[in-house]
């Protein structure tokens, strides 16, 4: 018979009190871990598991869906008014050159207050921002007509704001933050209008007559985005040049037959933004330049192919300030919801082009959360998205800021020979010199009573056009006794 | 100075002191009692630490809805991530760490944004995304229902923008409104 191992010797009685204790240390432990832990659910009782799945919202019907185009269904009323003899235009979206910039004879009063600036005449309009054209005596603003439940291309007297005519089809738009949003082209054999839900209209600007039309997301597939489309057609060389997303990026149409010329194919499926598209011209080429949902690109006025593109400039929120050129290849993009600004150089590699970012600003040094900057004598002026204005040059140096004491929210502004007029949100207008040296206001007065005064503005003849959310005014900024 | 003086002279200070102390702690208590601790939403720059510094395990801070200011938008910039791959519910798309902010389809094009109030921390996610992008309509107040209201709210003594102060007990909460933007 072998001795057992010591460790198998049962423990003495010392040893197995000691067992005892610990045993009895232990249950107490657990028995006082039960009790914290039924404490606990009991007084904070565990919310069950739920899985976060796509379709938790019950969303209804597809948001897109229209049943059919509209625009065969539009309708042109004449109205009582008159064109005038007016001189000046303001053929679009930013002005006769696509910059944001008046020049010519106007003189413009420095000393507002006593009338000045006299309100002209002002005229109601359906909730939205929605920025007028002007040319030959006539105002051209694209309204949403609440009660008809239709988009209408309105045809205004410059002189005294009266109808002259109205086109207008049906489309349902509930109230989205405004609705109306984009501001006609014009010239002086057509006028063609982009609506909130992406139904383009091209009509005769003197009768009103429908020439032809198109419904980008029936046609095109394209996909309104969202708060509606915010994108100013442009007409170039009798053309219409429009960017759509869906089955195509861009579109060039014939202004006097409707006969699409070319189309780019949407080859990455980026979608429509709130961007219109911007003209320019580099090493010889001409070309149309926008920023879609995944990036910029360069299409060829030519034949739409693709010249350049890149990745380097989205904003998943809303892209909405258009891009502009500041010389050399540069191209400037600001944006709002955190994005900044970025600098973008064209250059010729092995005969193509390709775009580089120069570099990128914050947002808190510029950026655009709605209307876009202006390049004017070598320097960028624009509203940042804390509400300032601000100006700095190519390089990006931010060389002033108007201060915490004169900001102006999402409103609009332009230049006009030298002077920067700048509206705020409730339409208080800010005459200031457009001056790299230094924020310098002259004069301000209050245009408008209403709120979200977010409309480009428009000049002509020494007469500015200015919006809130329902009505738009005619101003003299001359200060000239008529 | 004698010893008899001395004695007497202290004796008169401590009761003075004594006094003080109990008159003290009486109006300390009356206050307290009339007042509350509350959140300016329009200092509050949307730091986090009210999901953290709170002595209470799940915050008495909730994120509130001003419906009022709201703009039902499709793409909230409260609710969802700033690149969401897709404008739907999946976790992935969301701000909210919890699923606190729940989110309904009311028609074409609105949806209507809630709060679940037990899921929610307070971590203002959702408050910085509303109040940076969108209307500002989502913000943070302190419940009462959960406040214990603490002499010194520890909420408070870390809040960087000073934006907790006590208010008066019969209007407890300072809510945004369209009236009250600022």
């Amino acid at each position: 018979m072998t001795e057992p191992s010591p460790s198998l010797k049962l423990p003495d009685r010392s040893g197995r009190r000691g067992l005892m204790v610990t045993a009895t240390l232990a249950l107490s432990v657990v028995a006082v871990l039960l009790l914290v832990i039924v404490f606990r659910v009991s007084n904070h009782p565990l919310q069950p598991l739920v899985e976060r799945q796509p379709g938790m919202d019950r969303t209804g019907r597809d948001l897109q869906a229209e049943q059919e185009s509209p625009i065969a269904l539009g309708k042109l009323v004449m109205g009582s008014g008159s064109a005038s003899d007016l001189p000046g235009d303001w053929r679009g979206f930013r002005g006769p050159k696509g910059d944001g910039i008046f020049s010519g004879p106007t003189t413009i009063a420095r000393k507002w207050g006593s009338g000045i600036p006299a309100t002209l005449w002002d005229v109601s309009l359906g909730e939205g921002y929605a920025g007028p054209a002007v040319l030959n005596g006539r105002v051209y603003v694209l309204d949403y007509d609440e009660t008809k439940q239709a988009d209408a291309l309105r045809c205004l007297s410059f002189a005294d704001g009266k109808e002259i005519w109205r086109y207008s089809y049906p489309v349902k738009i509930k109230r989205n933050h405004g609705m109306s949003r984009t501001t006609p082209a014009v010239t002086e054999k057509f006028v063609v209008s982009l609506g909130p839900k992406c139904h383009v209209v091209c009509l005769e600007p003197v009768s009103g007559k429908f020439l032809w039309g198109l419904d980008l997301v029936r046609d095109y597939e394209a996909e309104v985005p969202l708060w509606y489309a915010g994108q100013c057609p442009l007409i170039q060389d009798g053309c219409a040049i429009l960017a759509v997303g869906g089955k195509s990026l861009m579109l060039k149409v014939d202004c006097a037959t409707g006969k699409t010329l070319w189309s780019t194919p949407n080859v990455h499926g980026w979608k429509m933004t709130h961007c219109s598209v911007l003209p320019m011209e580099f090493a010889g080429r001409k070309m149309f330049v926008y920023c879609g949902s995944g990036g910029v690109v360069g299409v060829s006025a030519d034949d739409g192919s693709v010249l350049w593109e890149t990745d380097q400039w989205k904003i998943s929120i809303a892209t909405i300030a258009t891009p502009i050129p500041v010389g050399n290849g540069k191209i400037f993009l600001a944006g709002g919801y955190n994005a900044g600004s970025l600098m973008l150089q064209l250059k010729e590699v092995e005969g193509r082009l390709v775009a580089k970012p120069l570099f990128r600003l914050k947002p808190t040094e510029f950026g655009a959360t709605q209307q876009t900057p202006i390049f004017y004598q070598d320097h960028i002026y624009g509203v940042r998205p804390d509400g300032q204005l601000a100006c700095l040059d190519v390089d990006g140096k931010v060389l002033w800021n108007s201060g915490a004491g004169a900001k102006f929210g999402l409103g609009p502004f332009m230049i006009a020979n030298g002077l920067i007029f700048v509206l705020n949100d409730d339409g208080l207008l800010t005459l200031a010199e457009a001056s790299p040296v230094g924020y310098h206001p002259i004069t301000q007065a209050r245009v408008l009573q209403g709120h979200d005064a977010w409309a480009p503005l428009a000049l002509a003849g020494g007469r500015l056009l200015a919006r809130d959310l329902t009505r738009m005014v005619c101003l003299d900024i001359t200060g000239e006794e008529k | 100075m004698n010893r008899r003086n001395f004695l007497s002279g202290s004796l008169r200070g401590s009761l003075m002191l004594a006094l003080g102390g109990v008159l003290g702690a009486i109006t300390g208590r009356a206050k307290a009692r009339n007042t509350v601790w509350q959140i300016d939403p329009f200092q509050c720059t949307q730091c986090g630490r009210c999901a953290t510094e709170c002595v209470l395990e799940l915050s008495a801070v909730k994120c509130v809805h001003s419906f009022d200011m709201c703009g039902y938008c499709q793409l909230c910039t409260g609710y969802f991530e700033p690149d969401p791959n897709k404008l739907n519910t999946a976790a992935e798309n969301q701000l909210c760490p919890t699923g606190a902010l729940v989110r309904s389809f009311i028609e074409d094009p609105y949806y209507e944004y809630t709060i679940n109030e037990p899921l929610c921390v307070g971590c203002a996610k959702c408050v910085k995304g509303c109040t940076m992008f969108g209307n500002g309509s989502l913000h943070l107040q302190i419940r009462h229902d959960r406040c214990v209201n603490c002499n010194e709210c520890s909420i408070a003594r870390a809040c960087p923008a000073d934006a907790i102060h006590r208010v008066p007990a019969d209007r407890p909460y300072q809510f945004k409104s369209r009236e009250r933007k600022s």
